[in-house]
């Protein structure tokens, strides 16, 4: 094998690749072992109890509740903004693509903030909301918004890249073969772009369950009512009922291992329907 | 007339790409938009598919008024440069797409569609092929599927937008023969879009030369070749040269050569254009344009010589390969050109 010829000193390439191995196992294996270890602490049946919790399934099924409503939400607009931005020239083109991108730029704390400005009972719709009964803030409709504005960016970003590759030939193609707006979506946009699509929502899904920062500000933390799991985490933690936080913690390690052996997945197998971006 | 365009223009922005071209298509005829990028070829060929609306002007097909239909309803085949087979379907399902989304009414049965799929594959010589996605196929493979897929709907009019922009020299010079013989034996009218004026004058009946959104000069190939309209038109067409002349009772004069000016060239100084390959290369002593030789050198079938007249360098490109036994390097010759077209001066811009 004939190597290019650099400075390599004996015995250093094996160094580093220890150094890093070091790092990662501090880093990332030892917190990830600790949430298990400490789940684990008073054994199975302690490990139980924390799940089987009122409390707790009440979180677990908001959670899902929440990502139910505001991914697919979230991934119909992805879609639509990628396709308006792809497809058509228009003023202020650069200015969407920058306001999509600014959940990504600002603090969780922030996205949540500004709906409680917006519709909290001192907020600009406060007064309103509130002389037509409907509360917002510290209720499900309130996460939804906040979720759903922090995990925006998520299928936007992935399919902007790969439909601004791909072009609209194909669609073009489809159009002077005979086909109309939805034939030509479902027949030929959809199926280009489902790999792409299926990896933003994975993303997507994976921010919206475990996020914590917008959430907390309009949730109000009622237990049993508007906590969700990272907010139910939290309030065990601070109970100091150190196995009910880490056991519910062991959930979100799950999904979030689970979401990366689906992206792995699907970045090897479908590498080249993925965008450019995400290529190996 | 089967397609008539007249006075179409089209801006993007700021961007004129059409300044109201008007054109005539007749049945059946085969017809080249030539033009370099930017002339407006590929604008008016998708405002003739439905994909652009045009700023103004009128496009009748037959009679009826192409604008007011859609695009799906114009029944137009397209072909593109980059092919946009669909990527997820083979080539029989790519085939028979135009049939299948037909409303169910006018929507032919499964066998019908098989058949013609068959008929078409046979068309385009891809028998056994049916099965492979567009990423399995060459290139000419994958445009050939393109022009079977847009030949499946029947078109009215096939378009084709630089179908062979993307393919290397060999295989775009097989296909080019190949799309003049579906061309015959379909008999549809058809209008491609290129920028290579040897693929226009090769393959069409009819050439219309484009440049900066305006059409230049409509004719067929050897009209256009031999008299071209403008100075533009002649250096488009390949292998142009110009040198400054004069022209007195109907004789041209350049240096201490004069030959018969063709007829209705202007008089008094003029622009003398003539193609590097309608030129005789004669010794000094002969007749011609006194030149001498910069550097001669042969390159496959032709031989590249650079030749200064006056203060002027030519690159000529002469065909044959073979320089004559009296040509030195650094020694003089006469250029003697065979056909020319003369132009009045372009009026030099004082700036």
């Amino acid at each position: 094998m004939n190597r290019p010829r650099t400075f390599e000193a004996p015995g250093i390439a094996p160094l580093l690749i220890l150094l890093a191995v070091a790092i990662m196992a501090v880093l990332i294996v030892l917190p990830l072992a600790t949430v298990f270890i400490e789940a684990f602490r008073k054994g199975l049946p302690g490990f139980r109890q924390a799940l089987v919790d009122p409390d707790a399934i009440s979180a677990m099924k908001l959670t899902l509740k929440v990502a139910a409503i505001s991914v697919p939400l979230n991934a119909v607009f992805g879609l639509a903004a990628a396709w308006a931005i792809t497809r058509f020239e228009f003023v202020g083109k650069s200015a969407l693509l920058a306001l999509i991108d600014l959940p990504f730029s600002i603090s969780p704390v922030v996205s949540g903030l500004v709906w409680v400005l917006l519709f909290g009972a001192q907020g600009w719709f406060g007064e309103w909301l509130a002389d037509h009964d409907v509360q917002i803030i510290f209720t499900t409709t309130g996460l939804v918004l906040a979720t759903i504005l922090v995990t925006l960016p998520f299928v936007a970003r992935e399919l902007i890249p790969l439909m601004q590759e791909q072009g609209a030939d194909e669609e073009a193609a489809a159009i002077t073969l005979g086909a109309g707006g939805l034939t030509t979506f479902f027949a030929i946009t959809l199926p280009n772009v489902k790999w792409a699509l299926l990896y933003g929502v994975l993303l997507c899904n994976a921010r919206a369950m475990g996020e914590f920062g917008a959430v907390s500000v309009v949730s109000g933390h009622i237990r049993g009512e508007t906590n969700t799991l990272p907010l139910h985490i939290e309030v065990l933690y601070n109970d100091y009922n150190f196995v009910g936080a880490f056991a519910v913690a062991t959930l979100l390690a799950g999904l979030g291992l689970v979401t990366l052996l689906l992206k792995t997945a699907l970045e090897v197998r479908y590498a080249g329907e993925l965008s450019a971006t995400r290529k190996h | 007339m089967s397609l008539r365009i007249d006075n179409v223009a089209k801006a993007f922005g700021r961007f004129p790409a059409l300044g109201g071209v008007s054109l005539d298509v007749a049945e059946g005829e085969f017809l080249a938009l030539l033009g370099p990028s930017g002339s407006g070829k590929t604008t008016l060929l998708r405002i003739l598919a439905g994909l652009e609306q045009p700023d103004s002007g009128s496009v009748f097909f037959q009679g009826e008024d192409f604008l007011a239909l859609s695009a799906r309803e114009r029944r137009v085949g397209m072909v593109f440069q980059h092919y946009a087979l669909f990527r997820h379907m083979t080539v029989a399902q790519n085939i028979a797409f135009g049939l299948k989304v037909r409303p169910r009414r006018e929507r032919p049965n499964r066998n019908v569609i098989d058949a013609r799929v068959a008929d078409l594959l046979r068309l385009v010589q891809l028998e056994g092929l049916e099965k492979r996605y567009p990423a399995q196929l060459s290139g000419g493979q994958r445009q050939r599927v393109a022009l079977a897929r847009a030949l499946a709907i029947e078109p009215r009019v096939l378009l084709l937008d630089e179908p062979f922009g993307a393919l290397d020299a060999k295989v775009r010079r097989e296909l080019r023969k190949w799309l003049r013989e579906v061309h015959d034996k379909t008999g549809v009218t058809t209008i491609f879009v290129t920028h290579d004026q040897e693929e226009a004058l090769d393959l069409a009946d009819r050439v219309a030369i484009l440049k900066d959104g305006l059409l230049i000069q409509t004719g067929a190939p050897q009209v256009v070749y031999e008299h071209p309209a403008t100075p533009f038109v002649f250096d488009f067409l390949g292998d142009a040269c110009c040198l400054r002349g004069e022209v007195k009772d109907g004789r041209i004069h350049i240096d201490a050569w004069s030959g018969d000016a063709p007829a209705g060239s202007p008089e008094g100084e003029v622009e003398v254009w003539f193609r590097s390959n309608e030129l005789s290369l004669e010794p000094p002593t002969g007749e011609g344009i006194p030149a001498s030789v910069q550097s001669v050198s042969p390159k496959g079938a032709t031989l590249h010589l650079r030749a200064r007249v006056g203060d002027q360098d030519m690159d000529l490109e002469i065909p044959g390969g073979v320089a004559p036994g009296w040509l030195k390097q650094k020694g003089s010759l006469r250029l003697k050109p065979r056909h020319v077209s003369v132009f009045a001066p372009v009026a030099v811009d004082p700036k």
